[in-house]
C-alpha cells in the first residue's frame, strides 16, 4: 500500500474523471430534452480544441483563447443544431442521429483539410510539478485541472437552476409540447441548450488537451465513448449523475491501470457501458427506462 | 368480459385515478365520459397495460391480467386505438391493416424463410381479409397510398381497420371522433356502431362528443379528476347532477 | 416455379450472375464487382436492422470481423472445409449479435448505437493485441481460397459466381422475410413501437431478431471476404467501415433491397474507379459520405427512406434502370 503513489494516481484518476464530467454533462443536457445521442458532440469538441490551439499559436492570451475557442464550440454546435437536427426533429428517431453523424463526418474532414491528420502537441499551460497537501506530494496540473471542471460544472450548474433560462429549459426536458403550449420559445431554447453544451464541451476538451498535450483527429470520438459511459452510469439525461459518473469513471480507469495495466485502460468504458445496461439500466441516479415488452 | 376494480394510478403525488372500477359485458358497450385530465386515458392504459397500476386488479374474461405486459394482454384479445394517431407512417394503407393480423400470421422464421404452400396461401388470404376490412372501412380506394398521405378522417378509419383485423374480442377507442366537426363525428361514430353490431364486439370508447355516445352505448361512467363520479345508463349519467357539474364552465356538449 | 413466384426479375439477374463473368475479361473489373457483392450483403445487413428495423447501428463492421476472423481462423488454424467455416462465420456473428443486443434491448433501443460503437472499438482492441490468436496487426495471411464440395474457385470469374450465388441467395431469403409477417412488424416496430404492442407484436423479440439476421449477414460477407483476399488485418475493420457500411444502405435506399445493392455498387466502385486520381479524395471521403448522410436525411421529410417516389431524380432514373436488373422489390 504505497501511499503516496496512490494519492498520486487518485488524484491523477480525479482530473481525468472531471474532464469526462464536464463532457458528459453535454450530452446529459441534450438528451435529457431530446432523447437524442448528440454524436456531433465529439466533433464539435474536436473542432473547439483546435480553434484554441490555433488561437494560443497567434499569440492570444491564454484565457481570451480558450472563452474564444469555447464560444467557436457554442457556435458551430449552433449550426449543427441548425443543419443536422432541426429539419428532421419530427422524423422517425433514427433520422436525426444518422444525420448527426454525417455532421460529425464532415466536421472531421473539415478539420482534416485545416489542421492536417497527425496529432498536435498543446502547449503545457499549467506547470507540472507536485504541491504538498498533509505531507503527501500531490501533481499539481491535476489538482488545478479537477479544480477547473468542478467549477465549469457547477457553473453549468447554476445556469440550470438559478437563471430563468435554466428553469426554462428543464420544463422543456418535461415535456415539450407542454412548455411551448405554456409559451415558453422552444425553439429558442434547444438551439440554446445545444450551445451550452458546445461551449462547456469545448472547455472539457481544452483541459483534455491540455492535461495530455495533445490534440488530434480521433479525440472527438473517444471522448465520446467515455462521456457516454460516465452519462449512463450517473443516470442518463441526469445532469449530476452524468458529473458523478464522469469522476467515477476516471478513478474506474485509473484502478485498472494500477491492477491490470494500461493496455486496456480505454476498455473500462466499454465494460461500464456494457454493464450498466445489464445490471442498472437507469445508472445510479436516472428514472427508469425499461421499455416494456 | 372486461372487469376493472379499485385501479389507482399515481404520478409522483398526483392520482390520475382514484380506485376507478368499471365493467363490459361480452357484447356490451360502455362509453366513458369526462373533462380533461380526468384520468379516462390513463386508464385505458391500465386496461392495455402500458400503465402499472399502484392498486386494483383488471381481469379479463375471469383471467387476471393486471400488470401483464401489453402484447400479452393484445394477444389475449383486447386492443385498442390511440387518441394521438398511431399509425405506421411509413407503410401503406393495406400493410398497416395486415400487420394488426399478426398474430394470426405463421411468424416463424423457418416458415417464412421456406414458405411451404401453406404460408403463401396464409399470405394471400390475409390479404383479401385485409382488403375486405378496408372495404368496411370505405377506404379500399386508397388501399396501396402510404399512412402518411391520409387526410384526417381516413386515418381514424385506417385506425378502426387495422384495430378490427386483429380479431379483438374487446375493442377500446380512445377519443374516436377527436379533431373532428359534427358530419365527421356522427360519420365515424356510425362507423364504429355498425362494425360493433356485426362483430358483437365488447366496446369501450372514451368521447367527448357526449350525445352521439349516449345514443349507442348501453352503459356509461363519468370520471372526474381521477374517480368515477356517475355510472348506469346513458340518460342516468348525463343527467346525473355531479356531471352536468363538472361540464359546467365547459361547452354544453 | 421458383421464378414464376419471383418474376422476371429474378430471372434477368440469375441470368446476368451466369454471364457476367462470361463477357467481362477484366480481372481487376471483376475483382471490383466482387467485392461489391460482398459489401451489398453487409449493406442489406445493415438495413435489416437500420432500414427495416429502424435502430441504429455503427458496429457492423466489427460483425463482419468477426466472421472473417472465425471464417479465416478456422481454415488456417483447423483446417476446416470452406462451406463449415462459411457457416461458422454466420453463426458466430450471429450469436455476438445476439449477446450484444439482448440486454440492451431490453431497455431502450438509443443505446445500442452506443454499445455498438463501443464493441466496434471493442474488437480492434482485442483482435489488434491478442496476437497468440489472430495474429494481430500483421493480419492473417494465407486463407485457402473458397471451395464447395470438392471444387475450388481459382479465377476472378470463378469468385464471382460463388459469391453471386450467395448473395442471391441472401436476397432472396430477405425479400421472403420483408414482404411477410416478420418484416411488416419490423417496420412497425420502426414506425411506432407502441402501436406495435398494442396489436400483439412482441417489440424486443422483433428488435433483437432484425439485429441478429443482420449481424449473421455480415459474418457470412466477412467469410467471403477473408477467403477472396485471402489476408485478414485488424485495420480492415474500423469504426469507419461501418459508417461507409451505414452511408450504402442510405445512399441506396433504406429498406430497399435494390437500393443497398446500389449503395454498395456506387461506394465501391467510384473510390476505385477514382483511385489513380487525387490523394485528396481520399482525404475527403468521410466528409463527402457525411454531407450525404445529412443530405439524404434532410431531403427525405418526416418518415424514413425507402420510398423511392420521394427520391431526387437522379437516384429514381437510376433504380429505375437497376430494377430492371435486380430481384424485385420487396414493397408492391
Amino acid at each position: 500500500m504505497d501511499v503516496p503513489y496512490l494519492t498520486e494516481q487518485l488524484v491523477n484518476g480525479l482530473a481525468t474523471g472531471s474532464i469526462y464530467a464536464v463532457i458528459a454533462v453535454g450530452y446529459a443536457m441534450v438528451y435529457s430534452i431530446l432523447y437524442l445521442i448528440n454524436f456531433a458532440h465529439g466533433d464539435v469538441i474536436m473542432v473547439g480544441a483546435f480553434a484554441a490551439l490555433t488561437l494560443i499559436g497567434m499569440a492570444f492570451p491564454v484565457p481570451a483563447a480558450i472563452l474564444a475557442a469555447c464560444a467557436v464550440g457554442a457556435l458551430v454546435a449552433l449550426a449543427v443544431e441548425r443543419i443536422a437536427y432541426r429539419p428532421v426533429r419530427y422524423a422517425n428517431r433514427v433520422v436525426p442521429m444518422i444525420s448527426a453523424l454525417g455532421a460529425g463526418l464532415v466536421l472531421a474532414t473539415l478539420a482534416h483539410l485545416v489542421w492536417g491528420p497527425e496529432v498536435q502537441p498543446f502547449p503545457q499551460l499549467i506547470p507540472r510539478g507536485n504541491i504538498e497537501i498533509a505531507g503527501i506530494a500531490v501533481p499539481q496540473q491535476a489538482l488545478i485541472i479537477l479544480g477547473l471542471s468542478l467549477a465549469i460544472v457547477m457553473f453549468a450548474s447554476f445556469l440550470l437552476e438559478r437563471t430563468r433560462l435554466g428553469r426554462a429549459t428543464k420544463c422543456v426536458c418535461q415535456d415539450i409540447y407542454a412548455a411551448q403550449l405554456m409559451g415558453i420559445p422552444v425553439n429558442l431554447i434547444i438551439p440554446l441548450v445545444y450551445a451550452v453544451g458546445g461551449f462547456l464541451g469545448v472547455a472539457g476538451g481544452i483541459l483534455f488537451a491540455m492535461y495530455f498535450n495533445a490534440v488530434f483527429i480521433q479525440m472527438g470520438l473517444l471522448a465520446t465513448t467515455k462521456a457516454w459511459a460516465a452519462a449512463m452510469l450517473g443516470g442518463v439525461g441526469n445532469f449530476y449523475g452524468a458529473a458523478l459518473g464522469g469522476l467515477m469513471l476516471g478513478v474506474a480507469e485509473m484502478l485498472a491501470v494500477v491492477t491490470v495495466g494500461s493496455a486496456y485502460k480505454d476498455g473500462v468504458a466499454l465494460v461500464i457501458i456494457v454493464a450498466v445496461l445489464l445490471l442498472r439500466p437507469q445508472g445510479l441516479f436516472g428514472r427508469r427506462v425499461v421499455e416494456r415488452s | 368480459m372486461l372487469r376493472a376494480e379499485g385501479v389507482c394510478v399515481s404520478f409522483g403525488g398526483v392520482r390520475a385515478v382514484d380506485g376507478v372500477s368499471l365493467a363490459v359485458a361480452p357484447h356490451g358497450t360502455l362509453g366513458i365520459i369526462g373533462p380533461n385530465g380526468s384520468g379516462k386515458t390513463t386508464t385505458f392504459n391500465v386496461l392495455t397495460g402500458e400503465q402499472r397500476a399502484n392498486a386494483g386488479r383488471v381481469t379479463l374474461g375471469g383471467r387476471d391480467i393486471t400488470g401483464l405486459a401489453p402484447h400479452r394482454i393484445a394477444r389475449l384479445g383486447l386492443v385498442r386505438t390511440f387518441q394521438n394517431l398511431r399509425l405506421f407512417p411509413n407503410m401503406t394503407v393495406l400493410e398497416n391493416v395486415l400487420t394488426g393480423g399478426h398474430l394470426r400470421q405463421p411468424r416463424a422464421l423457418w416458415r417464412q424463410l421456406l414458405r411451404p404452400p401453406g404460408v403463401a396461401h396464409a399470405e394471400a388470404v390475409e390479404r383479401e381479409r385485409a382488403a375486405a376490412l378496408l372495404e368496411e372501412v370505405t377506404l379500399a380506394d386508397r388501399m396501396h397510398a402510404y399512412a402518411s398521405d391520409l387526410s384526417y378522417g381516413q386515418t381514424k378509419r385506417l385506425e378502426l381497420a387495422r384495430a378490427l383485423n386483429a380479431e379483438p374480442l374487446i375493442l377500446l377507442l380512445d377519443e374516436p371522433t377527436a379533431g373532428m366537426n359534427d358530419r365527421q363525428a356522427r360519420e365515424i361514430l356510425e362507423l364504429v356502431r355498425a362494425v360493433q353490431a356485426r362483430r358483437q364486439l365488447a366496446l369501450i370508447v372514451i368521447e367527448h362528443n357526449v350525445p352521439e355516445l349516449a345514443r349507442f352505448v348501453d352503459s356509461m361512467i363519468a370520471l372526474d379528476a381521477g374517480r368515477v363520479i356517475a355510472a348506469g345508463t346513458p340518460d342516468e349519467v348525463v343527467r346525473h347532477p355531479r356531471v352536468v357539474a363538472a361540464y359546467l364552465g365547459q361547452e354544453a356538449a | 416455379m421458383l421464378v414464376a413466384r419471383a418474376g422476371w426479375p429474378a430471372l434477368a439477374g440469375i441470368v446476368l450472375l451466369i454471364a457476367i463473368p462470361l463477357m467481362v475479361t477484366d480481372r481487376y473489373v471483376l475483382y471490383v464487382l466482387n467485392i461489391s457483392m460482398i459489401f451489398a450483403i453487409l449493406a442489406i445487413g445493415q438495413n435489416i436492422i437500420t432500414g427495416w428495423c429502424g435502430m441504429l447501428t455503427l458496429g457492423h463492421a466489427a460483425f463482419f470481423g468477426v466472421g472473417a476472423y472465425t471464417s479465416g481462423l478456422l481454415a488456417v488454424d483447423h483446417g476446416w472445409p470452406f462451406l463449415a467455416c462459411f457457416a461458422a462465420a454466420g453463426l458466430a456473428a450471429g450469436l455476438a449479435g445476439a449477446l450484444l443486443s439482448l440486454p440492451c434491448l431490453r431497455v431502450r433501443s438509443d443505446f445500442l448505437s452506443l454499445i455498438t460503437i463501443a464493441f466496434a472499438q471493442m474488437f480492434f482492441v482485442v483482435v489488434n493485441n491478442w496476437t497468440e490468436l489472430t495474429r494481430g496487426p500483421m493480419g492473417l495471411p494465407r486463407i485457402p481460397r473458397m471451395e464447395v464440395f470438392g471444387w475450388t474457385a481459382r479465377t476472378e470469374a470463378e469468385i464471382f459466381w460463388v459469391i453471386g450465388g450467395v448473395l442471391a441467395i441472401v436476397m432472396f431469403a430477405v425479400h421472403r422475410l420483408v414482404s411477410g409477417p416478420i418484416g411488416r412488424a419490423w417496420e412497425a416496430v420502426r414506425d411506432d413501437e407502441n402501436a406495435a404492442r398494442a396489436l400483439g407484436i412482441n417489440v424486443t423479440h422483433a428488435k433483437v431478431q432484425a439485429f441478429t439476421i443482420g449481424c449473421v449477414l455480415a459474418g457470412f460477407a466477412g467469410s467471403l471476404y477473408a477467403h477472396t483476399l485471402r489476408i485478414v488485418a485488424p485495420e480492415m475493420f474500423f469504426l469507419e467501415e461501418s459508417l461507409i457500411i451505414m452511408q450504402m444502405a442510405i445512399l441506396g435506399g433504406l429498406a430497399s433491397l435494390p437500393g443497398s445493392l446500389l449503395g454498395a455498387a456506387l461506394m465501391v466502385g467510384i473510390p476505385e474507379a477514382l483511385r489513380s486520381g487525387n490523394e485528396w479524395l481520399i482525404t475527403l471521403r468521410p466528409g463527402i459520405g457525411g454531407a450525404l448522410l445529412l443530405a439524404m436525411m434532410i431531403w427525405r421529410p418526416q418518415g424514413l427512406l425507402g420510398r423511392l417516389r420521394d427520391a431526387p431524380p437522379f437516384l429514381l432514373a437510376l433504380s429505375a434502370a437497376l430494377r430492371g436488373l435486380f430481384v424485385q422489390r420487396s414493397r408492391r
